[in-house]
């Protein structure tokens, strides 16, 4: 197996592919989790630490991509737990959500216009507060079903959980994002 | 099926609305009910039950705002940074690998010497920040103002003033009863009733100095005390 390479061979190979693959998938995890792109960032590079570190003791008892999920999740956990331990204004509320690294599908604005594109990134950025606002968690369980599509079982590997837990936690966060998320929804007049 | 059930098979057929949108882009269409995509069993029962109807309208309405948000890619920083970090944990790795592959050496005694002036120096380092310092010379007059104090006040080899004042003062109260007696026969001339006690008049005396005070009461109170009034113990 490729992955299996040691890490002193460099950045090259193996390690280049496998981080190409997993890029996007990690730091969007990291994104949605964290809520910010600073705290996202720190979360991705951990995980690509970690995961060159130990991925050649990866036993493969489950999918691989459960488990670099699940270190993207449990390195993005920590850091906000380190974070709130030292709480700090987020230069993030301030900018605009395609600053923050969401990205702007410029043909829709094209469609839409500037106001409708505008008012579609505003209520982006509120859904992704209404998720952050979530315990991290069932924001963690929100992102891997919702935003990666992860099956049950996945989702289980990746968080280290049973079928029940998952089913009762996505159940415990619907009601929670039902606080956080229908008032925003209720605002922009979305059905 | 009961309501949890139902609502568990509710949440779980809302995997369909992100498979939707993943086929259909960020277009979908937010007006339909999407009852198609739950099992046919349940959608019985929303048929019949309004409020489970309205509970699968709301699970419906949070998964597809939820899936409005796109992958966000990651920046090029981060590439960047993976890359440092892996080189500097390779270089982490070197650095480990050479100094276990290095031959076990024995520490020389010179290091226990070096190690106990290290840990002294700390102390010695803060004894010399605060450097000579000197007695003010207030504290010499407040010494010699108190040693003269007490020197005054205190009979040679004897108590305090202080404690031959309240010794004489407790003793004239202690024996007030042997004053009374005393003076008592003499006032009135009754020799022989012993102990009675006769009618009488007496002073009260205040001794603010002892030296200054009436030499035979000094005398009497001098032997009552045994000694102590003139900070001689034992003497009559």
């Amino acid at each position: 197996m490729a992955c299996q390479e040691s890490p002193a061979r460099g950045f090259d190979g193996a390690f280049r592919d496998l981080y190409e693959q997993y890029k996007d998938r990690v730091y969007n995890v990291c994104y949605r989790t964290t809520g910010n792109a600073a705290d996202a960032l720190d979360a991705s590079q951990e995980t690509f630490g970690i995961l060159f570190r130990k991925v050649s003791a990866f036993r493969f008892e489950s999918k691989f991509s459960s488990w670099v999920y699940r270190i993207a999740v449990n390195a993005s956990i920590d850091l906000k737990r380190r974070s709130a331990a030292r709480p700090a204004a987020s230069l993030d509320r301030l900018r605009s959500p395609s600053e923050n690294g969401a990205t702007i599908d410029f043909k829709d604005e094209h469609v839409e216009g500037p106001e409708a594109a505008a008012s579609r990134h505003e209520l982006q950025a509120e859904i992704q507060e209404a998720i952050t606002r979530l315990s991290p968690k069932m924001r963690a369980i929100t992102v891997l079903r919702y935003n990666e599509s992860l099956s049950y079982e996945e989702i289980a590997e990746a968080l280290g959980t049973s079928l029940g837990t998952v089913k009762s936690r996505l159940s415990r966060a619907h009601a929670a994002l039902d606080r956080e998320l229908t008032p925003v929804l209720d605002r922009h007049n979305l059905r | 099926m009961n309501r949890q059930s139902i609502r568990d098979a509710m949440i779980e057929s809302l995997a369909g609305v992100t498979e939707c949108h993943a086929a259909e882009g960020v277009h979908i269409d937010h007006d339909t009910d999407g009852l198609e995509l739950l099992p046919q069993t349940v959608r019985e029962h929303l048929v019949e039950n309004e409020a489970l109807h309205q509970e699968w309208r709301q699970l419906l309405r949070q998964v597809r705002a939820i899936s409005t948000l796109q992958r966000v890619p990651a920046p090029s920083d981060l590439d960047g940074r993976v890359v440092a970090s892996l080189q500097a944990g390779y270089r982490q790795g070197r650095v480990t690998e050479h100094v276990q592959a290095l031959p076990p050496e024995r520490a020389p005694h010179e290091l226990d010497l070096l190690v106990r002036r290290l840990a002294s120096q700390p102390f010695m380092e803060a004894s010399a920040d605060l450097g000579d310092l000197k007695a003010p010379a207030s504290l010499d007059r407040l010494v010699a103002v108190r040693l003269s104090a007490e020197t005054s006040a205190r009979k040679p080899d004897g108590l305090p003033r202080t404690s031959r004042l309240l010794a004489a003062a407790a003793l004239l109260v202690a024996t007030s009863l042997g004053l009374v007696r005393l003076l008592g026969e003499r006032d009135a001339g009754i020799a022989n009733e012993g102990l009675e006690v006769a009618l009488f008049s007496f002073r009260v005396v205040r001794i603010e100095d002892p030296t200054l005070a009436d030499s035979e009461l000094l005398g009497l109170l001098g032997g009552m005390s045994g000694g102590m009034l003139d900070g001689r113990e034992g003497s009559q």
